[in-house]
């Protein structure tokens, strides 16, 4: 009987220590993970698709290069009153985000402005061949 | 942007009373985002006659932030870290910058650019719509201040398509040797999730002539690498 109660007790703190455990191993990705979804959402709302797609389309490569080396003006406020382990997961977040925003719309911009240059020139090309 | 030019040439402008290196205020800023539990912030900003600011927040961190132009440093001194913020634009925080906004003539708007387009004037009240400079347009249609025997109670910004984008409210004038300022705003801003509100309350503002020496002159230790971002 009293093999069984302390069998019985080992196995509960067995159980809340590994729950436990888990606690404090989750806790950190969930601050994190929230850190994170502000930021991107920030950098999703600041950032202007339309500008860097106009920037792809007009100036092609460089538009393209300027998407990678430009980094966006963060909120600051965002960072106010926030603590040293929030600063610094919401900057890479923030900066990670953006940066993708930013090349994704200028290669679509890219993309597109040599797809309209191919097509113009099939359509020369079948202008001038009807001529002839 | 247009927001952010105009709060930071007031900022850069800013001077204190002959013979003060700095003024002091006391503030306590609420924010209440939308679908998200409100954040209070309290703590002391400082404005240096240089045009730096300073601002100690004691609460809910202890933080020290210090603004000068396109450089912002952010320090923790119990966790010994640092951060030091660089941009191609100027970095500023808003909420610190609109303590002395009103005390620019028109809230300092033709400085930046903007043109006055109409005055209704109705007893003490007057309003007056302001169109931005061209390099604006695409993000600020007009901004519309209200005026109460000479204290602007009221400014609106509306982004293109006649849409409302912030309102502000100051509340609580008191005179200070830099001119009449409000010791409450309220404001308002339109976000993607919704309309966010931002509480601004001041207190005790005073002149002084050097920092608190427990703030060491808002320096970062030598011995504490500051994490650096280009922006």
């Amino acid at each position: 009987m009293k093999f069984f109660r302390e069998s019985s007790i080992m196995r509960f703190v067995t159980v809340l220590a590994l729950a436990s455990l888990m606690f404090v191993t989750t806790a950190p990705k969930a601050y994190s993970a929230e850190t994170c979804e502000d930021a991107r959402q920030a950098a999703s709302s600041k950032t202007s698709s339309v500008l860097w797609f106009g920037a792809g389309c007009l100036l092609n490569g460089l538009g393209v290069l300027g998407a990678y080396v430009i980094k966006p003006d963060p909120p600051m406020t965002s960072i106010v009153g926030k603590d040293a382990m929030y600063v610094a997961k919401y900057t890479d977040c923030y900066q990670d985000e953006a940066s993708s925003i930013q090349t994704k719309w200028a290669w679509i911009g890219c993309g597109a402005s040599v797809a309209v240059y191919v097509l113009y020139i099939v359509a020369v090309v079948g202008v001038v061949s009807s001529s002839m | 942007m247009i927001r952010s030019a105009l709060l930071l040439f007031v900022a850069a402008t800013l001077y204190a009373a002959p013979g003060s290196e700095y003024l002091r205020v006391n503030f306590t800023r609420s924010l209440y985002p939308p679908s998200s539990p409100p954040e209070i912030v309290q703590g002391n900003i400082y404005y240096s006659q240089q045009g730096a600011v300073h601002i100690e927040i004691t609460s809910p961190v202890n933080q020290l932030i210090t603004m000068t132009g396109k450089e912002m440093q952010v320090y923790y001194p119990k966790e010994r870290k640092a951060f030091v913020f660089q941009s191609d634009n100027p970095l500023t925080l808003p909420f610190a910058s609109a303590f002395l906004s009103s005390t620019r003539e028109s809230f300092g708007l033709p400085e930046i650019g903007f043109t006055v387009e109409s005055v209704q004037r109705s007893g003490d009240s007057v309003i007056s719509s302001w169109r931005p400079p061209p390099a604006g347009r695409g993000q600020v249609e007009k901004i519309v201040l209200t005026e109460v025997k000479g204290d602007i109670v009221k400014t609106e910004s509306y982004a293109p398509k006649a849409k409302l984008s912030t309102r502000t409210l100051y509340k609580s004038y008191v005179g200070i040797s830099q001119g009449r300022v409000p010791l409450e705003i309220y404001g308002g801003w339109q976000t993607p999730k919704g309309w966010t509100k931002e509480n601004l309350s001041f207190s005790g503002p005073t002149t002084i002539t050097s920092l608190p020496a427990n703030l060491n002159e808002f320096k970062i230790p030598a011995d504490v690498v500051p994490r650096r971002s280009k922006w």
